[in-house]
This record gives structure tokens, C-alpha cells and sequence, in this order.
């Protein structure tokens, strides 16, 4: 599982995202090639302790559909102008009849066109084949922005699969993502996200 | 309860004097220490609808109780503690403040015990500095009096859409962690739980994070939920509402806490990747996943595995059956045939093969022991080994349930008699036995995809006699083939070998102590996106 760019028309590289986002991939797991000298005479010790590090990189995520998607932003996004964004659905596991993917603009986006994907096979689509698909939205505003996308595949059961893709429009060093409110810190300099209760019951 | 009460002191007369009554003196009342305040917290626990494919169904949400959470109360300032305590099974607390003070209730979203059992759970905001959640009540003096202040977290859902602050979020994380924790407890009431971080944010959306890992989780693209093993390890999870939240998914939530009992107290080998009941896996992510979804069965009491999403604004859901024995590729590499026996195990209810109820502590037993110390990886076959050795006089009923599933009957902790290829004889033996010197072919596969599927890797075991060196050499592959080697003790990596040089690869490590040693070979391309398929070697072991 390795990451990939599918930009061969690359702009730049912050809005070049290519992704291969799969049901527990993180880029953390993924197998980053670190060629060793082809002798490695690794003592115990030493070896212990890699191996420790690298079980720690592991991560492991919740089930959901044998689903992949890459996609590439095929211009540098701009306010008011359409943009169009190349998807690539790909089933990993045999078995997939059906295959419906329903992508949502969400904030800062309108969604033109390409809003849902559809594709049926019979018996099954074939796994690892990829389904091209394209997306075109309109930024509204500058600003992070997330086209989001939930894929449903149906097979021996229905299992769902969530993404979304960045767009960043306009300048991304001054841009401010939402933030919480961070309460003072307590004596400890412990730092607390405070959320408000509903009180009820007898005051003194 | 400290409680000030007024006392009122008769000085009795001794006799004689003139008949007069003698004077009663009431003393003044004794000032009031300490003040009472208690009550209840609760938080919105939003279940799922009726059908398999059905949402969260906010208008049946429950005044659910937090249970085992940090209460304090604080100084109205907000920056001294003046009391701490821990809510109960029904969410109550009872703290004594001082009086005429101003001072809020605050619930951490925190489960905090040190001693024998000990645990630390917290669920925090890894977008706002990994800032802990706290719920907080509205300042009011504390008055001269018990008082009542019972704490309501709330959904904030609005009907449609969140309308208001999600404060009911950290509480359902944590209710999720509580129920895992018991069954644990149940089994083993001593035991020490190493720290985790249950982090979740409405800020934690689906895009899978890419460069600087830390600083893109740290702005919410966490790609899924999962479980990071790190220190203190981490549970991610989502909670983007355009897609998919899963602060109430509890099954979601007891799966990844899972991956953290296997990792904290068994032995997790799994390389990760994706995955899915579906396909046919890598041994080792094959039972790491079963076990997770089986887990969350076991934990939450119900077989149904449910996962909420959101769909063109619906509230949508799908359903597994952990119990479900239909699996289509049925075998040790299946996730969906290795949930099917764990839960199997466990439960009390009898299907089709099962006649098995062993409950949760043989479960643990197995776990925490063979599956930790195996020489062989953590597959379903040491677990089997372990739990049919455990468990003599189910040994049969437990090989029936297996079988169910296309599982050999096994003895040994590396599947030496599985018959069940995946319909590729090449998968087989599973662990090839190999001899000093012994040269011996061994082909890695792309058949059922690549990185963590079945074939990709090949596995080898080799006794060493004495302590020493082992070295590892794959030669003779095809041209443009990139063959490579790991070596391992009981799951702990002795060596790795990721050369360059075309079709050949060798692995020295020295300084090993005599036991049992696991080879594994793979064809480099056969972990990456052009699989190059079966690819071929030569491996010959030799120990000096």
C-alpha cells in the first residue's frame, strides 16, 4: 500500500493530494522503503528496540468497505471557478455487486456536477480495478474546505466507507481552521475543552 | 458526611439550690465546615434505528449515567480544585465543599484509578493541544446546606442537525471504554491498565493524512478511527458530521479498544492495512481484526456490529453479524471467519457448530499468555492451540466449532496440519519448516491483492540449536525480482534485510539466543501498487 500521486498535471504541491485511502490506511502504516545494508547484523538488543518502534507505527483501523479512492484537484482552486476534481474508486475485494459513492460540497463548496457515482456488475466487479469518476465544485470562498465522500458497497453485506479531500482555496499559511475554545489551564497546567452542562436539582 | 449540627446543652441542676430552675445555655451554633453537594451526570447515549441499515436515531436518545468519571468541584474562579470525587454505576457523586463559596461541578471525561486495579482513560481534543474534556455546570454558591446539582450532557442535536455544543460526544467515548473495562475486570479484577488517549473532536474528519503524520492529526485528518500504539497509546475517532461520526457508535469504539487490549496485554503481530470480512488476509491482520470486531461483541453483549454514517444528509448505518458463521471465504486468513469462532467461544448461545460457552476469562487466559510468549506469530492457531489445551474436555466441541469455519485442528501454535489453502495450494504449509542448510523454494504471490493479503508474505521456521548467528539468503529469483527477509523471536524483530540488489537478499543476525525462529520472505513489489505476482526464490538458513 503505498502512496501515490496521481498528479501528472501537478500544481502545487500543498493542493496536489493524492491519497489512497483504504480501511485502516494511514500513511504511518504504510511501508516507507528504508533500504538497509543488505547484511544487517543486528544484535538483540538492537533489534528488540526497532521492533518496538515499528509495531508502534502500526495502526489499525475500523472495519468498513474494501473500498480505495485516490483523487487529484486538476487546477489550482480559485474562488468562483469551477473546479474539477479526478477520482479514482477502486474495489479491493471480489465479492462487490454494487458500488454507489455520494459526494457532498459541504462548506465553501457548491457542487456542480459528479455528485454520485453508481456502478453494478454482475456477478461482482472485479477487485482492483478502478472506476474514474469526476467531480466538479465551486469554491464559494477562500478558505480549508472538505468534499466529502461516502461510499456504500454491496456484497455478501452493505458496508460503508467515509473520505474527503481537502481544497484549499486561496492562501493556506493565513488561513485559520476553527477552533475550539481552550479554557484556561488549571493549576496543574492541565488544559481543559470546556462543554456546558444542563443543571438541574436544588439550589442552597 | 460531615455534618455541623447545632448542639444544645442542658446543664442539669445537682440538687439542691431553692427550686429555681437552673439556667439552660444554649451555645452558639457551630460553625458550618462543610457544605454537601451531589446529584447525578448523564449524557445523551443516542442509539441506532431498527433496521440493519438504519443511523443513529437521535429522537430515542437516553439520559444515560456516566459512570466511573472524575467529578470536581471547583472554585468559581475555575482554577482550584476544592473537591474530587467518582461518579458511581448510576452516575452519582456526593462531594464536601466549603460553605458560601462560589464553586462549579465539573466532570472530566476522564476514568482514573491508581492502586490495584488501576486505569487511566481520558477522551481529549487532539485538534486544541490534546485538551481534556470537561463538562461544566453554571457557578452558584454552596450556601450553608446540602445542595443538589445534578449535570446533563447533552447531544446537541437540534432535530436535524447539530445546533448546539456536542458535549454529550466525550461522555458516549467514554461510557464505551467503561463497558470494555468491566469485562476485562471480570476476568481480571487485579489488573493494571496502561494509559490511553481517546481522542475525538468534531474537527476529526475522513482525510488520510499525508507529510508531517502528527501535525496533520493534530488539525483532525485522521483518515479513520483507529487505534495508535504509541506512548500513551491513542484511540482516533471520527467525528466529522458531513460524514461520519462514531462517538456513538459503541461497537466502532470497543473494536479499536481491542487492537488496545491485544497490544497492551496479549501480542498484536499484524502489519495493518486495509481490510475487510471479504478477503483474504495476512494471518496475523486476519486475527487482529477478528479479534477487534469479536471484542466489540463480547464488550457491548450484542453480536451486532454497527457503524453510523452520514448519506447525502441521512443518517445511514451498516450492520455485521459477529456471530454470523456465513462467511464466504471461510479459513485462519478470513477476519470474518476468525470473529465468528472468538465470539463463538465466548458466548452462551449455541448455533450451528457451537456448542462452546467459555465466557470471557478462558478468552483472557489464552490471550495473555501463549498468544503473548508464541514462538510462531499471532495467528488463530497458537489461540487454538492454547484454548483447546486449556480446555480438555471442550477440545471437541472447540475443534467442531473450528471446522465450522474451515480450521484445521490444530496442536501446534503454526497450523502444521491446515489443509485450508484459499484455494491456492501455494499458501501452503503456512510455517514451512527449514533445516540448516536445507535449500528450499518459496514463492510470494499477488493472487488476492497485495501488502496484507494472503501469499504476499511467506513464512519459514527454523530451530536454532545454539546460540548464534542465523543467517538468511534468498537467491535464483527472476530478473527484475527484488526479493527481501525478516526474522523474528516470538514477534520481536531480530533483523530485517530490504537490499537492492536484484533477485538475491541476504539476512545475518548475530548474538541469538537457541528457540524457535520465524523466517518471513516476500517479493518487494508484491507489498506495493504493481504487484509483480509469483515471484520465486531460493532460501537457504544457515546457523553458525
Amino acid at each position: 500500500m503505498i502512496t501515490r500521486s496521481l498528479c501528472t498535471r501537478a500544481v502545487a504541491p500543498a493542493l496536489a493530494w493524492a491519497l489512497l485511502l483504504a480501511a485502516c490506511s494511514d500513511p504511518a502504516e504504510v511501508k516507507i522503503r528504508t533500504k538497509t545494508p543488505a547484511v544487517g547484523a543486528a544484535t538483540a538488543a538492537a533489534a528488540a528496540k526497532t521492533n518496538k518502534n515499528l509495531v508502534s507505527a502500526v495502526t489499525t483501523g475500523k472495519p468498513g468497505a474494501p473500498i480505495s479512492m485516490k483523487f487529484e484537484l486538476l487546477k489550482r482552486p480559485k474562488v468562483g471557478e469551477p473546479l474539477e476534481v479526478a477520482v479514482e474508486v477502486t474495489p479491493e475485494a471480489a465479492g462487490i455487486s454494487a458500488l454507489q459513492v455520494v459526494f457532498q460540497g459541504g462548506e465553501g463548496l457548491q457542487l456542480r456536477s459528479g455528485g454520485e457515482l453508481s456502478a453494478t456488475a454482475t456477478p461482482a466487479m472485479p477487485a482492483g480495478t478502478p472506476i474514474q469518476h469526476t467531480v466538479v465544485v465551486t469554491p464559494v470562498r477562500e478558505g480549508i474546505f472538505y468534499l466529502s465522500a461516502v461510499a456504500v458497497a454491496e456484497g455478501a453485506g452493505s458496508q460503508a466507507r467515509t473520505f474527503a479531500i481537502p481544497v484549499v482555496v486561496g492562501d493556506s499559511a493565513v488561513l485559520e481552521s476553527s477552533k475550539s475554545a481552550v479554557a484556561p489551564p488549571a493549576a496543574s497546567g492541565e488544559r481543559v475543552s470546556s462543554l456546558p452542562a444542563a443543571e438541574s436539582g436544588s439550589k442552597p | 458526611m460531615l455534618m455541623a449540627a447545632l448542639a444544645i446543652i442542658l446543664i442539669g441542676g445537682c440538687g439542691g439550690g431553692s427550686g429555681s430552675s437552673p439556667p439552660a445555655l444554649s451555645a452558639a451554633p457551630a460553625p458550618v465546615t462543610s457544605v454537601t453537594i451531589s446529584g447525578r451526570v448523564t449524557f445523551d447515549k443516542v442509539p441506532f434505528g431498527a433496521g440493519s441499515d438504519m443511523g443513529l436515531d437521535f429522537a430515542r436518545a437516553l439520559a444515560a449515567p456516566v459512570r466511573g468519571a472524575t467529578v470536581e468541584i471547583m472554585a468559581g474562579s475555575g482554577g482550584t480544585v476544592l473537591a474530587t470525587g467518582v461518579t458511581d454505576a448510576a452516575g452519582n457523586y456526593s462531594l464536601s465543599v466549603p460553605p458560601n463559596t462560589d464553586v462549579f461541578v465539573r466532570v472530566r471525561a476522564e476514568m482514573l484509578r491508581t492502586g490495584t486495579p488501576a486505569w487511566n482513560f481520558t477522551v481529549r481534543d487532539n485538534t486544541n493541544f490534546d485538551s481534556l474534556y470537561a463538562l461544566d455546570g453554571s457557578v452558584f454558591n454552596s450556601g450553608s446546606s446540602a445542595s443538589t446539582r445534578n449535570l446533563h450532557a447533552a447531544s446537541g442535536w437540534g432535530g436535524s442537525s447539530y445546533t448546539a455544543a456536542r458535549s454529550a460526544a466525550p461522555f458516549a467515548v467514554l461510557d464505551a471504554v467503561y463497558q470494555a473495562l468491566q469485562l476485562v475486570l471480570t476476568a481480571s479484577p487485579s489488573q493494571v491498565f496502561p494509559e490511553l488517549r481517546m481522542m475525538w473532536t468534531p474537527n476529526n474528519r475522513p482525510v488520510t493524512p499525508t507529510g508531517n503524520i502528527a501535525a496533520q492529526r493534530a488539525s483532525g485528518n485522521i483518515g479513520t478511527t483507529f487505534y495508535d500504539a504509541g506512548t500513551p497509546a491513542r484511540i482516533y475517532v471520527l467525528g466529522d458530521v458531513a460524514t461520519d461520526t462514531d462517538e456513538f457508535d459503541q461497537h466502532v469504539l470497543a473494536h479499536e479498544w481491542g487492537h488496545y487490549y491485544q497490544h497492551q496485554f496479549s501480542r498484536d503481530d499484524s502489519i495493518g492495512g486495509a481490510h475487510d470480512t471479504n478477503q483474504r488476509l495476512d494471518y496475523r491482520v486476519a486475527f487482529s481484526e477478528g479479534w477487534g470486531n469479536a471484542f466489540s461483541g463480547m464488550a457491548r453483549g450484542d453480536p451486532l456490529y454497527r457503524d453510523s454514517f452520514t448519506m447525502s444528509g441521512a443518517l445511514r448505518g451498516f450492520t455485521i453479524n459477529v456471530e454470523n458463521n456465513a462467511s464466504l471465504i471461510p479459513g485462519a486468513f478470513n477476519e470474518g471467519a476468525v470473529q465468528s469462532v472468538l465470539y463463538d467461544f465466548f458466548d452462551s448461545a449455541n448455533d450451528g457448530a457451537d456448542t462452546v460457552s467459555l465466557g470471557f476469562a478462558p478468552i483472557h487466559a489464552v490471550m495473555t499468555t501463549r498468544m503473548r510468549t508464541t514462538p510462531s506469530l499471532t495467528t488463530i492457531y497458537p489461540f487454538l492451540s492454547a484454548l483447546r489445551a486449556g480446555n480438555a474436555a471442550q477440545a471437541s466441541a472447540i475443534d467442531a466449532l473450528a471446522a465450522g469455519q474451515q480450521l484445521a485442528s490444530v496442536t501446534d501454535d503454526f497450523g502444521a496440519n491446515e489443509l485450508n489453502s484459499g484455494g491456492d495450494p501455494r499458501n501452503l504449509p503456512i510455517f514451512r519448516s527449514v533445516s540448516a542448510g536445507e535449500i528450499v523454494p518459496v514463492c510470494s504471490v499477488a493472487a488476492n491483492g497485495a501488502y496484507n493479503r494472503l501469499g504476499n508474505r511467506k513464512f519459514l521456521r527454523f530451530d536454532l540449536a545454539a546460540p548464534g548467528m542465523i543467517t538468511v539468503r534468498a537467491n535464483n529469483g527472476p530478473a527484475g525480482s527484488d526479493p527481501d527477509l525478516a526474522l523474528y523471536s516470538a514477534g520481536v524483530q531480530r533483523g530485517l534485510a530490504e537490499g537492492t540488489a536484484a533477485s538475491a537478499e541476504t539476512l545475518a543476525v548475530s548474538g541469538l539466543a537457541a528457540g524457535t525462529y520465524v523466517i518471513e520472505v516476500y517479493e518487494y513489489s508484491n507489498l506495493g501498487s504493481a504487484p509483480r505476482g509469483e515471484t520465486c526464490f531460493d532460501l537457504q538458513v544457515t546457523a553458525s
